[in-house]
C-alpha cells in the first residue's frame, strides 16, 4: 500500500509540474504579445518596452518561467492588472466559498443518486426504474446554465421562496447561508446526480448477477441483508471512483454557476479574469482550480486502493 | 485480411465482422432509443441545412415583431427584448452548433486519433510522451481549459468561431488519442499484424490498411459524445461571453440575454435552452446506441 500512495504522490507533483508550464506558456498563445494587446492602444512603443523590461518579458523564457514558479511556489500570484490588488488574497478569500458550494452540491447528488440508482436496480425495466433511468439521462443532457435558470425561475421569481443571487457565509449565518446555496447547489449538483445514478444502478445489477449473491440467497440470507453487506459494498467501489472524478468537475460547473448566481468564489473570479483579459489572475485561478482537481482526483485514486486491494498490485 | 479476424474476447475493442448493409441497419435498429436519438439529429441538421427556408423571420430582424411578446400564432417561441423572433434565432443556432459541433469533433478525431495511433503503434518513448500529454490535459476541468484557450486566441483578428472551435479540440483530442491508442494497442497483439509484419509490410502501410480500419468503431462512439460535449460547452461559453458574439443567434448567447428579463418574457430563455437540451438528449443515446452496437458482447 505504502508503494501505491508513493506512486501516486509522485504522479502527483509531475502533474502539477505539468499544469505549471501549460499554463505558463498559455500566455504566449495571445496573438502578438499580451503587453502590446492590454497597453497597446494606450501607450507608444517605448512605454511598452519599458513594461515589457518591468514584467520580464525581455528575459530567457526558461528564467522567467523559473522566476514565476518560485513565486507561485511561495503562494505569490503577483497583482491583478484590472484591480491591482495582490491575487492570493483574493483566491484566498475566495476558495473557502467554491468550497462550500461543491460540497452541498456533492453532498446532495451522492446521496440522492445512490439511493435512487439502489431503488432502480431493485426491480430493474419496472416502472421505477424506467423513470429514474430517464431523469437521469435528461439529467446529463442539460446544461447547467438552463437549469440554474429553470430553478431561478420557480423557486425565486414564482414561488419567491429561495434567494436568486448572492452568498452568504457559513459561520455569518449557517441557516441563511444554506439556504441561499440552494438553487445554485441543485443546478451545479444535477450532473453528477445523474452520473452517480447511473453508476449505481448499472455497478448493483452487475454485482447482483454474481454468484454469491445467488449462494447467499440460497442459503436463505434475508434481503435486506443480501443488499446491506454483500451488494452494496462491492457495487460501491466503482461509485466511488467516479464520485471522485465528478467531484473534481464540480469545480469546473463552478465556474458558471458562481458567474450565474453572483457567487463571489474562485470560479467567478476566474470567469471575470477571462473576460477583462486579466491574465495573471486568469494564470493564478487555473493553477489553484486544475491543482484542486488534480488533488482531489489523486484522493479518490487513494480511496479506491483502499477499498480495493487489487488495484494497488497492479 | 482485417475482415476475417473474429475475437471473441470482450474485453478488446476490436472492429465487428463484415456484415452486410442491411444486417447492420436491422441490428442497430434493433436499439430503438438510438433510432429516436437519430431522428432527433437528423431533425437538427435539416433545421440548419434549410434555416433560411424554414425560419419564419431574418434572426437579426428587430423588426420581427414588437419586444418581448409571448408565444402566439405570428411567433410561436415569442419574440426577445429586441423584437427578434425567438424561433427563427433558435433554427438559425442550430446552424453554429452543428459548425462547432462537426469542426471541432472532426479536428479533435484526426489529431488524437493520429497520436493514439502512433504512441500505441510505436510505444516506448514516444508511447509515454503521448500518454503524459493526454494525462496532462486531463488534469484540467474541461470548462475552464476551453474557456481559457478560448479566451487566450480571442483578438486576434480571427473569426468568431475559430477559437472556440481550436478550445474544443484542444480539449476533446486526448479523449480519441486515449481511445485510439488502446484500440491500437489490442490490434497490435493481434496475428494478422505480426504476420503482415513478418510478410515486409512497412509500417505505414500497416497502420493504414490494418490498424486505422480497425479503430475506427470505438472512434465513432466518441464522436457522437465529443460532438454532444462540443455542443454544451459553445453554448456555456457564449453564455458566459467568450464564444460567438452578439449578435449572432448562439443558444447559449440567447440565453444570456435573456436571463436579465426572463420574468418578464420566460420563454426566451426557456426554448434555447430546450434545443440545446434535445439535441445533447440526441447525442447521448446515439452514443449510447452505437456503443452497444459496437461491442461484441452483444450479439
Amino acid at each position: 500500500m505504502s508503494r501505491y500512495i508513493a506512486q501516486k504522490l509522485v504522479s502527483l507533483v509531475l502533474v502539477q509540474f505539468g499544469i505549471s508550464v501549460v499554463v505558463f506558456y498559455m500566455i504566449r498563445l495571445v496573438p502578438g504579445d499580451a503587453v502590446d494587446f492590454i497597453y497597446g492602444l494606450y501607450l507608444g512603443s517605448g512605454r511598452i518596452e519599458e513594461i515589457r523590461a518591468l514584467w520580464g518579458l525581455d528575459r530567457p523564457i526558461v528564467v522567467q518561467y523559473l522566476e514565476w514558479i518560485g513565486r507561485v511556489l511561495q503562494l505569490d500570484f503577483g497583482r491583478s492588472i484590472v484591480s491591482g490588488y495582490p491575487i492570493a488574497d483574493e483566491i484566498f478569500a475566495r476558495l473557502p466559498v467554491t468550497l462550500h458550494l461543491s460540497f452541498m452540491a456533492g453532498t446532495w447528488s451522492v446521496i440522492f443518486g445512490v439511493t435512487l440508482g439502489v431503488i432502480a436496480s431493485r426491480y430493474p425495466n419496472g416502472k421505477i426504474d424506467g423513470l429514474v433511468t430517464t431523469t437521469g439521462i435528461l439529467g446529463l443532457a442539460m446544461p447547467h446554465f438552463w437549469l440554474a435558470t429553470l430553478l431561478v425561475l420557480v423557486f425565486a421569481v414564482y414561488l419567491n421562496i429561495l434567494p436568486s443571487v448572492g452568498y452568504i457565509p457559513f459561520f455569518e449565518n449557517p441557516v441563511e447561508s444554506t439556504l441561499s446555496l440552494m438553487l445554485p447547489a441543485l443546478a451545479l449538483g444535477t450532473t453528477m446526480a445523474a452520473a452517480v445514478m447511473r453508476m449505481a444502478r448499472s455497478a448493483m445489477l452487475d454485482v447482483l448477477a454474481h454468484d454469491y449473491i445467488r449462494t447467499a440467497r440460497a442459503k436463505g440470507v434475508r434481503e435486506r441483508r443480501v443488499y446491506s453487506s454483500h451488494a452494496l459494498k462491492n457495487a460501491f467501489i466503482p461509485v466511488l471512483t467516479l464520485i471522485g472524478t465528478e467531484t473534481g468537475k464540480l469545480l469546473g460547473g463552478s465556474l458558471i454557476i458562481e458567474q450565474i448566481f453572483a457567487i463571489p468564489g474562485i470560479g467567478q473570479y476566474a470567469v471575470e479574469a477571462v473576460l477583462s483579459r486579466d491574465y495573471p489572475v486568469l494564470q493564478a485561478t487555473m493553477i489553484v482550480i486544475a491543482g484542486s482537481y488534480v488533488i482531489i482526483n489523486t484522493l479518490a485514486d487513494l480511496g479506491y486502493g483502499l477499498l480495493d486491494p487489487r488495484v494497488r498490485y497492479d | 485480411m482485417a475482415e476475417s479476424i473474429n475475437t471473441t474476447d470482450a474485453r478488446q475493442p476490436v472492429a465487428p465482422r463484415r456484415e452486410g448493409p442491411g444486417r447492420a441497419w436491422r441490428r442497430f435498429a434493433r436499439h430503438k432509443p438510438a433510432l429516436v436519438g437519430a431522428a432527433v439529429i437528423l431533425v437538427y441538421l435539416l433545421a440548419a441545412l434549410l434555416a433560411d427556408f424554414l425560419a419564419p423571420y431574418d434572426p437579426l430582424d428587430m423588426g420581427a415583431g414588437s419586444r418581448l411578446t409571448g408565444p402566439d400564432a405570428a411567433h410561436w417561441f415569442g419574440t426577445d427584448e429586441y423584437g427578434r423572433d425567438v424561433l427563427s434565432r433558435v433554427i438559425y443556432g442550430a446552424r453554429i452548433a452543428f459548425v462547432v459541433g462537426v469542426l471541432s469533433a472532426s479536428g479533435a478525431a484526426v489529431v488524437g486519433m493520429l497520436i493514439g495511433v502512433l504512441g500505441g503503434y510505436f510505444g516506448g518513448l514516444l508511447d509515454r510522451g503521448v500518454t503524459m500529454l493526454i494525462d496532462l490535459i486531463f488534469a484540467f476541468p474541461t470548462i475552464l481549459l476551453a474557456i481559457a484557450v478560448a479566451a487566450f486566441l480571442t483578438g486576434g483578428g480571427l473569426p468568431p468561431a475559430v477559437p472556440v472551435i481550436i478550445a474544443l479540440c484542444v480539449v476533446q483530442a486526448p479523449h480519441f488519442a486515449r481511445v485510439a491508442r488502446g484500440a491500437t494497442i489490442a490490434i497490435k497483439a493481434q496475428p494478422f499484424v505480426e504476420a503482415a509484419q513478418v510478410l515486409g509490410g512497412s509500417h505505414p502501410r500497416i497502420i493504414r490498411s490494418h490498424i486505422a480500419p480497425n479503430v475506427v468503431a470505438p472512434l465513432l462512439v466518441q464522436f457522437a459524445l465529443s460532438f454532444s460535449y462540443a455542443i454544451l460547452a459553445e453554448s456555456s461559453l457564449s453564455f458566459l461571453g467568450v464564444g460567438h458574439p452578439p449578435p449572432a443567434p448562439s443558444w447559449g448567447a440567447m440565453l444570456t440575454g435573456a436571463y436579465g428579463y426572463m420574468e418578464r418574457a420566460p420563454w426566451a430563455a426557456f426554448f434555447p435552452g430546450m434545443a440545446i437540451t434535445l439535441l445533447i438528449l440526441g447525442f447521448n443515446i446515439l452514443g449510447d446506441g452505437l456503443r452497444d452496437f459496437f461491442d461484441p458482447t452483444r450479439r
